[in-house]
């Protein structure tokens, strides 16, 4: 009981590092500047991200990036910085689906894919193993164990 | 030339429209037992050497083409559109497939290509043969209605002939332009190979395992080719698009990664048919879903449903597209349900602790991983449909999405092969999982004590795990490696090396794949360095310098230049590190005088540390100075090694074994003389007997 309490904790724990380490993110402005062009599209039509546009004399992308320096460094929140862009140009200007009403499926299918494929593996796997009838051993040939043996003890590195 | 093409295209189809009819009816005759004027093996024949024609008449019609292009004819409408006089010669033969009509014009050759080699070898079993062939024959009329009808390659123009085109997208005007799109187009159209012989192989009920030995080595090839013209794609966009990166997460990108991802998925599982009877359910649809998934893929492009920066791809013929998957997925459920009974498991899984099940998790992540990209791929068209505005999904999406599932199936790739088949005791898993954990937890304790912080940020963490796994994946493949060879080494008195070697020749399938797999780990290395990379952009006077990373640029000088084909700016920058000069990098950027189209040249000096990666970004019109941009990617050259290590274990893993090729030269040279193996019998092999299902 008290080992399983352990394990319980440790698992929290792994999660909880793991938690951090996903969600923390770098504050300064340099960094938010590169993470919130890279949470947005170029409005040129390139489909490049904003922060990665490249087109020489783009007509979009110098605006575009100085809107969001000056929106930065007013001190605008992310959120407030996403939703001004997307009511200036379209919701298409944001990279990602942001997570609202329909838009949370598009973040919620593939995990939930993945976790139905894995539960659905181990009720076959189950379902499979209780309807197995075992099957009867093989019968001893000579020297087989010992073949058996010495394999193991060759291949043991 | 253009009539001659035209011609060989219209009785390239006629060709195969026999050979689907008579191959058709001869089939039904067989399986009937009914006989019509002709007999069915006769008839069977005719079908077969009809295809083999089909594959000619496509042949003369590329070369029409390809002619066209190098005689300048610009009354076709095609060449006019996708070259020009100064276009260099090797463009000009990648005018074949460098626009829409030409690009399925080479899919048609290709698959007539294949169909070829097929029907050549129908002997290695007449009848299955005859039913891929048939099966080949009606995607081959597909592509041939569409180059006759919808999207014909040899149009004329109206009127009075240009007398220069418009030249080649400047884009594509860059080497591996050459050799990516066939090597594409040689993955997408091979799978239409094992695809005939599955759909074959279940409409007449074949038996046994004989269908998947047949297209082994047909998957095998296919899969390299889509690997490596996935990998040259990616190297082409990070050496032209000049955006830093590789990989953009496009639908075009995505659409081919899709079949790449199933046809992963389905060499991997169609092991536990091969050894257990199992799965069977399971493979046939996986290699339909490659094959559709191909289809959908350029469905998905060339329709125009997704926007994609491979504006060229788009066309009108999305909706031929549509239908001829609805065909298909349509045979291929009716078949499906017709004979589902055919396709009973002989066995069933024993243990969630073995090599079938972690089979059964990789395919299932390999899925999962598919049907994210299948799911961000199309989810603006479905957010469109529902909430009436279009959403974007883009790299940021699937970065956070993808990557999770990557890194898992990485985990997969090093504990899969430490199982064993049925199941695996507790002993056995201590003992082969022990050093890989080591290394795992080693690699990340010295990773974050040489200064990696995986809580600053998601980038970083991930790429912690990644080094992490890498490195434990490594530690279970060469441990796996050194068991073997040692047994060897114990009993020939080898050195080490010389018994890897050995040891590889011996069970080519099992060794070259865990090279696959160490190719894998090498790639991920690379992707992983990512979240390391350092970028810089500044203005450049003659002698003015930039710092990034160890490296000092200076800028020499800027100039232009110009040909006949494009007018070019470029700089020239020396690159010290210390008080060295290592290089000198000129990137460019070029305007195409045809085309009137600008395109950059990137300047890379690339080490197995990491790229320095130099962009000219245009002119300052206030200074009239150079913009130079510079990335400092780490890894990066890390990638394109671990393609080379992927296509390398493939090759090995289509070797024969040693003791297949001892056995066929002993039974070349004559079995009653007696001859012996040279070659000494290992202890492995009874371990084989033992568990009485190889090795893979």
């Amino acid at each position: 009981m008290k080992s399983r309490n352990v394990l319980v904790r440790a698992s929290q724990l792994v999660l909880l590092c793991i938690l951090i380490a996903v969600t923390a993110g770098a504050t300064d402005s340099s960094a938010r500047f590169y993470k919130d062009s890279h949470e947005l599209m170029c409005g040129c039509g390139c489909n490049q991200l904003l922060g990665e546009c490249n087109h020489v004399g783009c007509p979009s992308s110098p605006g575009m990036l100085a809107e969001l320096s000056a929106a930065i460094a007013r001190g605008d929140s992310d959120d407030a910085i996403l939703h001004q862009f997307q009511g200036e140009y379209g919701p298409v200007i944001i990279a990602s689906p942001r997570f609202t009403r329909f838009n949370h499926l598009a973040w919620i299918m593939p995990p939930l894919v993945l976790f139905l494929g894995i539960a659905g593996v181990l009720l076959l796997v189950r379902n499979w193993k209780l309807h197995t009838v075992p099957t009867p051993p093989e019968p001893s040939t000579p020297g087989f164990a010992a073949t058996r043996d010495r394999i193991r003890r060759e291949t043991q590195i | 030339m253009p009539e001659f093409g035209s011609f060989s295209l219209l009785l390239a189809l006629v060709l195969s429209g026999y050979t689907l009819l008579a191959g058709g009816v001869a089939l039904r005759q067989l399986a009937t037992g009914s006989r019509g004027r002709m007999a069915p093996d006769r008839l069977a024949e005719t079908a077969r050497r009809a295809g083999i024609g089909s594959f000619f008449a496509v042949t003369c019609a590329a070369f029409a083409l390809v002619y066209t292009a190098f005689a300048n004819d610009f009354s076709v409408s095609y060449i006019l559109h996708h070259s020009n006089r100064a276009l260099p010669g090797p463009y000009k033969f990648a005018a074949l497939w460098s626009g829409q009509e030409g690009s399925l014009l080479l899919w048609a050759w290709l698959l007539t290509a294949y169909g070829f080699v097929l029907r050549l070898r129908h002997k290695v079993d007449v009848t299955l043969t005859a039913y891929a062939s048939t099966i080949l024959a009606g995607i081959q009329i597909f592509f041939l209605l569409l180059l006759n009808f919808a999207a014909p390659p040899f149009a004329l123009v109206q009127g009075q002939a240009p007398a220069d085109g418009f030249g080649l997208n400047p884009l594509l005007q860059y080497p591996e332009m050459v050799i990516h799109p066939p090597m594409l187009y040689l993955g997408y159209v091979g799978f239409s190979v094992p695809f005939a012989f599955a759909l074959g192989a279940l409409m007449m009920r074949y038996p046994g395992e004989k269908w998947i030995h047949i297209t082994r080595r047909w998957t095998m090839v296919t899969w390299l080719f889509l690997t490596c013209g996935i990998f040259l794609g990616a190297h082409w966009a990070y050496s032209v698009l000049g955006w830093g990166g590789y990989w953009g997460w496009d639908p075009v990108e995505n659409a081919s990664l899709m079949p790449w991802l199933t046809g992963t998925a389905f060499l991997h599982s169609v092991m536990m048919q091969e050894k257990r009877g199992m799965m069977k359910n399971w493979n046939v649809w996986l290699i339909f879903s490659t094959f559709l998934l191909c289809i959908l893929g350029t469905d998905l492009t060339r329709s125009g449903l997704v926007s994609s920066v491979h504006a060229f791809a788009q066309s009108s013929i999305g909706s031929w597209f549509t239908a001829f998957l609805i065909i298909v997925l349509s045979i291929c459920l009716f078949t499906f349900l017709r004979q589902r009974d055919h396709l009973k498991s002989e066995h069933k899984l024993e243990s969630l602790v073995s090599r079938e099940s972690s089979f059964l998790f990789n395919n299932l992540v390999l899925l999962a991983a598919c049907f994210t990209i299948l799911w961000g791929t199309l989810f603006p068209i479905i957010s469109e449909y529902v909430q009436g505005n279009k959403v974007t999904v883009g790299a940021p999406f699937f970065n956070r999405v993808a990557l999770p599932i990557g890194l898992f199936l990485l985990f997969l790739t090093g504990i899969g092969p430490l199982l064993a088949w049925r199941s695996a005791s507790f002993k056995s898993i201590r003992r082969n999982f022990i050093l890989p954990s080591a290394a795992i937890v080693a690699t990340a304790i010295v990773l974050v004590a040489v200064g990696l912080r995986p809580w600053n940020d998601q980038a970083t963490f991930y790429s912690l795990v990644a080094f992490s796994l890498g490195a434990g994946v490594v530690t279970a493949i060469s441990s796996e490696f050194l068991r073997g060879a040692n047994v060897i080494h114990k009993h020939t008195g080898q050195n080490i090396f010389a018994s890897m070697v050995q040891l590889t020749r011996r069970n080519t399938r099992r060794y070259g794949g865990y090279i696959v797999h160490f190719g894998v780990v090498v790639i991920f290395i690379g992707i992983a360095g990512g979240a390391f990379n350092q970028s810089h952009e500044q203005e450049m006077n003659n002698g003015q310098s930039m710092t990034i990373g160890p490296y000092r640029i200076v800028c020499a000088s800027f100039t232009e230049d110009s040909n006949l084909n494009y007018d070019t700016e470029f700089a020239l920058l020396d690159v010290y590190r210390g008080n060295k000069k290592i290089t000198q990098l000129a990137p460019e950027k070029r305007f195409y005088a045809a085309s009137q189209q600008p395109e950059t040249r990137v300047a890379n000096h690339s080490t197995l540390a990491w790229d320095l990666y130099v962009i000219y970004a245009g002119k300052n019109p206030d200074s009239g100075l150079p913009i130079i941009k510079v990335f400092l990617n780490p890894l990066m050259a890390w990638i394109w090694i671990g393609v080379i290590v992927v296509a390398i274990g493939t090759l090995v893993a289509l070797a024969p074994n040693l003791s297949a090729a001892l056995a066929a030269g002993r039974t070349r040279s004559g079995a009653s003389e007696g001859v012996k193996p040279s070659a000494p019998r290992l202890v492995d092999e009874p371990e084989v007997a033992i568990a009485g299902r190889g090795h893979d």
